[in-house]
């Protein structure tokens, strides 16, 4: 099963109200709401795909005519790409 | 000024609070080194004595690599060896601080209370230009990197600019007192962090609009040196942010426009 943590080449998270910047490699993104929560729960220790589209529904709400697993799935696949996080 | 080093002469410069020793070796005659000594008038340091062992040192001549065994700097006219020599000095200091103080690729100026605005941009910016312009009103404290204390106190590096000359295809590297800027007369300390914005299509007087604080964040992080040895790097610049009030973009298109801002762009929000 696919689990994700944060990426070793991220050195440092910080976080603005519902929003925060992450620095990755060479560069420093900022991150919207829904992606910022990923990163902090992902970082607190939930890894499971599963369990972050539990916690983003119950945060943000069900994403209307859509399924909140698959866009979860594709979030996370554009942070492992920006190199914020890994999957393993 | 020059300091007395195994007779070849010796430029003792002072670049963000550490000691440069630039030794001149082999065909660099007593003009050549007057000349480099002029454009380096504000970083020059006196020698505290024959023991003194500056941070830094390196060699410089005019001629091939291959004379200098220790390595350094070499060109084949001074010309060519001063462009050379600007560059070498900032990196050979930002290399040695690394991790030890936040570095941003930026301008500063400050006002006679040392009250200092740092303008961050990418090379090609404007920010020797924001020198040349208001450096005519405010003090002189660098074109090029501007290292920042936790404490907002700002290390000096006044180091000679760099100017397109026509007909040259080498920028010549000229003193802050040759362009006639202000000097320093306070302990420069940070009040205002302004992100250049160039426009052409700008209309009308300059802009000082507020930045959204991630987005100024992330702004800094890429025109910083060696940033992520710095701990927790993004905290550190969100300290520095926070500590003006918040970054602003400065949007304009002609530099000139900022002179009559002078007092506004340094003053602490």
């Amino acid at each position: 099963m696919t689990t994700y943590e944060v990426a070793a080449d991220v050195h440092d998270i910080y976080l603005d109200g519902d929003r925060a910047a992450v620095y990755a490699g060479d560069s420093a993104l900022v991150l919207g709401p829904i992606a910022a929560a990923l990163v902090v729960w992902v970082r607190d220790g939930v890894g499971a795909p599963a369990a972050l589209a539990d916690r983003a529904v119950e945060r943000f709400g069900s994403p209307p005519g859509a399924d909140a697993d698959a866009l979860i799935t594709a979030q996370l696949g554009d942070l492992c790409v920006a190199g914020v996080l890994r999957s393993g | 000024m020059e300091t007395g080093s195994d007779g070849d002469g010796q430029l003792l410069l002072e670049a963000l609070g550490l000691r440069i020793g630039v030794r001149f070796v082999g065909a660099i005659d007593s003009e050549a080194r007057s000349s480099l000594s002029r454009s380096w008038s504000r970083c020059q340091v006196e020698s505290s004595g024959p023991t003194e062992h500056p941070d830094i040192e390196f060699d410089a001549t005019i001629g091939t690599r291959a004379e200098l065994p220790r390595g350094g700097v070499a060109a084949p006219d001074l010309p060519r060896l001063a462009h050379l020599l600007s560059p070498h000095v900032t990196v050979a200091a930002i290399d040695q601080l690394a991790g030890q103080i936040v570095m941003l690729h930026a301008a500063a100026l400050c006002d006679r209370d040392g009250a200092t605005a740092v303008f961050v941009g990418a090379s090609g910016a404007g920010k020797t230009t924001v020198c040349r312009v208001l450096g005519r009103e405010l003090g002189y404290v660098t074109d090029e990197t501007v290292a920042i204390e936790t404490d907002g106190s700002i290390r000096m590096y006044p180091k000679p600019l760099s100017v397109i000359e026509p007909g040259s295809t080498v920028k010549a590297q000229i003193s802050p007192d040759d362009l006639g800027l202000a000097s320093v007369d306070a302990a420069p300390r940070l009040t205002r962090i302004h992100l250049l914005e160039r426009d052409d299509r700008h209309r009308g007087a300059p802009a000082l609009e507020p930045t959204d604080k991630l987005d100024a964040i992330a702004a800094l992080a890429t025109q910083c040196s060696h940033l992520k040895l710095i701990p927790r790097p993004l905290h550190a610049l969100a300290d520095l942010i926070d500590s003006v009030g918040g970054a602003t973009r400065a949007r304009y298109a002609d530099v000139a426009e900022l002179l009559p801002m002078a007092s506004e762009l340094v003053a602490p929000r």
